[in-house]
C-alpha cells in the first residue's frame, strides 16, 4: 500500500484512532493472554530457571509487538521525513529471536513458530505481499503443530491438540488480518477527505466557467465598441470618443464582475476580522486595543462588516495617529461597535462611506454615532442583538 | 512639480502609465524601471517624491524594493497590484508604504493618489483594505508557524530542529499539529497552504 504511506497519523479523525486502538488492544489481548496460559503451564511442569527464561522471551515477544505496532502506527510524515524514521529490523529480530527463546524454554516448537511468525505479521508488507505471507506461515505453523502434536502426544487426544495449540497458533493469521482491517478502515478515511477536496475543487471549476462566460462576454463587447470607435474616427471624432468611453465602461464592468466572482467565498467572522483590522492598523504604526465579547461571532456581521472596513480604511488613511481602539461587546440586547483613534485634525471622512454605513444600519433599527472629542474620533454602532439583515 | 518613479515588469502598463501621467501638469515621471533592483538604484541615483512600484515584480517585489528605497532615500511609495495575496498590505504598511491601490485604478485616480502622498498623506484602497479584512486567520500559533518557515524550502526535520534549537521530536509534534490542524497530509503541502495565505 505505497500511496496509503504519505496519509499520516496526525489527521486521522476520532473514529479511525478509536479503530486503531481497538485493533492493538485485541492483537496484544490475544497475545499477552497467550503468553500467560503457556506461562502457567511452564511454571508448573519445569523448574524455576526455565521458568524466568520463559518469561524474558514472553517479555521481548510482547516488548516487540508493541513496537512493532508503533511503527506500524506512525508514518513517514512525508517523503522528506522518512530518514528520520527508526529502522524496523531490530524489532522485527528481537520478536524473532525471544519468540524462539519461550519456545525453546516452554519446550514447544509450535510457539516457537507462531511467536516468530507474530513478529512477521505485524509488518506493512506491499500489497499482495502480505496474503502470500500469512498463507506461507499459516503452512509452517501448521506444519510445526503436526510435529509437534505427534511427538508429544501420539495417542491424539482432541483436547490436547485443540487446546492451546489452537490458541497459539490462531495469533499471527489473526493479528495480520487485524491490520489489514485497520488499513482498510485507513484507506476509507483517505477516501472521505479526498471526496473534500474534490468537492472544493467542482466549486472551483464553476467558478472558472462563470469567470470565462463573464470575461467573454464583456471582451465581446469591448472588441465591438473599440471596432465602431476607429470606424467612427475620421468621420465623427465625437461619436468615437464616446464609444470609447463607453468601452471603458465596459471595463469597469468587467472588473466589477469578476471581483464579485472572486469575493463570493470570501467572508470571515466578525472576530477574525477585527483582529486583522488590528493587524493592519499595528502594521501602520499605531498602538490597538482589541474588546472583543466571546460571543462575537454571533453579531450581525453582514451590518458590522461594512462598517468595520469603512472605519480601518479612515483610520489607516489619515494616518498620523499613534493608537487605535477597537471594541464589540454586548449589553442586554445591543451590540455596540466603537472605533476610536486619535485624529489631530478633523477627519476627513468622505460623507458617502459614513452615510453608507448609517443606512444600512438604519434598516436595522440601529444607530451611528461619529464623535469628536479632544483628538480622539470615534464612531460608535449600536444593532439590536438577534438581527440578520 | 512631484518627481515619479515607476517600476513595473511589464512594459505596456509602464509606458502607458507613464504616458498618461505625463500628460498631468504637475506630475514629471523621472525613470521608468523595468524590476525592483534598478528601481532601487534609480531612486538613489535620482531621490524621486513617489515611487510607484508593481508588487509583482520578478526577484524584489514591490513590498521589497519600497522597504529597501526607504531605508536609503527620502522619498515616498506607493504599490499597485492586479490582486493582492492575503498578508501583502499588513506587510506593506510594516515597510512604511503610503499608499496602495489596485491597478485598475483609471490614471487620473493614480495620479490623485500620487499627490496626496506626496502631501504627506496615506491613502489604501477601500477594496484592497476590505479584502485584506477578510484574510482567513491563522489557526496555527507562532512557534508552529516559525516550523513551517523553517522547513519552507524542503529543509529535514532534523534541520529544522538544529535551526529553532529545537529536538526533532518537538520538530515532529509541532508537524503533526499542524497537519492535524489544516487537515492535510504533508509538510509540503502545510507550507504551500500557509504561504497562499500570507501566514508565512
Amino acid at each position: 500500500m505505497a500511496e496509503v504511506t504519505s496519509s499520516p497519523s496526525a489527521t486521522y479523525a476520532r473514529d479511525v484512532r478509536v479503530t486503531w486502538w481497538y485493533t492493538v488492544a485485541s492483537i496484544m489481548l490475544l497475545q499477552v493472554f497467550g503468553l500467560a496460559v503457556w506461562a502457567l503451564l511452564v511454571a508448573l511442569g519445569e523448574p524455576p530457571l526455565v521458568t524466568v527464561l520463559y518469561l524474558v522471551g514472553a517479555a521481548g515477544s510482547t516488548a516487540s509487538a508493541i513496537l512493532l505496532l508503533i511503527h506500524y502506527r506512525r508514518e513517514p510524515l512525508d517523503e522528506g521525513d522518512a530518514i528520520g524514521v527508526r529502522p524496523v529490523w531490530p524489532a522485527v529480530v528481537a520478536g524473532v529471536v525471544s519468540g524462539a527463546l519461550a519456545g525453546a524454554a516452554a519446550g514447544s516448537l509450535l510457539l516457537a513458530v507462531a511467536l516468530a511468525a507474530q513478529a512477521l505479521c505485524l509488518l506493512r508488507w506491499r500489497v499482495g505481499i502480505r496474503l502470500r505471507l500469512v498463507v506461507l506461515l499459516i503452512a509452517v505453523i501448521v506444519a510445526a503443530w503436526i510435529i509437534e502434536v505427534a511427538r508429544l502426544n501420539p495417542t491424539g487426544y482432541i483436547a490436547d491438540v485443540f487446546g492451546v495449540g489452537l490458541f497459539t497458533a490462531m495469533l499471527p493469521p489473526l493479528s495480520a488480518t487485524s491490520l489489514w482491517w485497520w488499513d482498510i478502515v485507513r484507506e476509507l478515511d483517505r477516501a472521505r477527505r479526498v471526496e473534500g477536496r474534490l468537492a472544493a475543487a467542482q466549486e472551483r471549476l464553476h467558478l472558472a466557467n462563470d469567470l470565462h462566460d463573464l470575461q467573454g462576454h464583456h471582451l465581446q463587447v469591448i472588441a465591438l465598441q473599440l471596432e465602431l470607435a476607429e470606424k467612427m474616427l475620421a468621420r465623427d471624432p465625437a461619436a468615437a470618443i464616446e464609444q470609447v468611453r463607453l468601452a471603458r465602461a465596459s471595463v469597469d464592468e468587467a472588473r466589477r464582475g469578476t471581483r464579485e466572482l472572486a469575493t463570493r467565498f470570501r467572508g470571515v467572522p466578525l472576530p477574525d476580522e477585527l483582529a486583522n483590522a488590528a493587524d493592519l492598523l499595528r502594521a501602520a504604526g499605531l498602538r490597538v486595543d482589541v474588546d472583543i465579547a466571546p460571543d462575537a461571532a454571533e453579531a450581525p456581521a453582514d451590518v458590522l462588516g461594512p462598517v468595520i472596513r469603512e472605519c480601518t480604511t479612515n483610520v489607516l488613511k489619515h494616518g498620523g495617529g499613534v493608537s487605535a481602539s477597537l471594541s464589540l461587546l454586548r449589553d442586554d440586547e445591543t451590540w455596540e461597535l466603537a472605533i476610536a483613534n486619535d485624529a489631530p485634525a478633523a477627519p476627513r471622512v468622505g460623507g458617502s462611506g459614513l452615510d453608507g454605513i448609517a443606512e444600512r444600519v438604519g434598516r436595522v433599527d440601529g444607530s451611528v454615532d461619529a464623535a469628536h472629542s479632544g483628538d480622539r474620533f470615534t464612531v460608535t454602532v449600536r444593532v439590536p442583538a438577534g438581527v440578520r439583515a | 512639480m512631484i518627481r515619479v518613479l515607476i517600476a513595473d515588469d511589464e512594459d505596456m502598463i509602464r509606458t502607458a502609465l507613464a504616458a498618461l501621467l505625463r500628460l498631468e501638469p504637475d506630475l514629471e515621471v523621472v525613470a521608468e524601471c523595468r524590476d525592483g533592483e534598478s528601481a532601487l538604484a534609480e531612486a538613489e541615483r535620482l531621490r524621486p517624491d513617489v515611487c510607484l512600484l508593481d508588487l509583482e515584480m520578478p526577484g524584489l517585489d514591490g513590498v521589497d524594493t519600497a522597504a529597501r528605497i526607504l531605508r536609503r532615500v527620502p522619498a515616498r511609495c506607493v504599490i499597485v497590484t492586479r490582486h493582492a495575496r492575503p498578508g501583502v498590505l499588513r506587510r506593506a504598511l510594516g515597510a512604511g508604504v503610503d499608499g496602495f491601490l489596485p491597478k485598475s485604478r483609471p490614471a487620473d485616480d493614480v495620479a490623485a493618489v500620487i499627490r496626496e502622498v506626496a502631501a504627506g498623506r496615506r491613502y489604501v484602497d477601500p477594496e484592497i483594505a476590505a479584502d485584506a479584512l477578510s484574510d482567513e486567520r491563522s489557526p496555527l500559533t507562532d512557534r508552529e508557524l516559525d516550523v513551517l518557515r523553517a522547513g519552507a524550502r524542503g529543509e529535514t526535520v532534523a534541520e529544522i530542529a538544529s535551526a529553532l534549537h529545537l529536538s526533532a521530536g518537538t520538530v515532529r509534534n509541532h508537524v503533526s499539529s499542524v497537519l492535524g490542524k489544516l487537515g492535510l497530509a504533508s509538510r509540503q503541502q502545510a507550507t504551500i497552504h500557509a504561504r497562499e495565505r500570507g501566514w508565512i
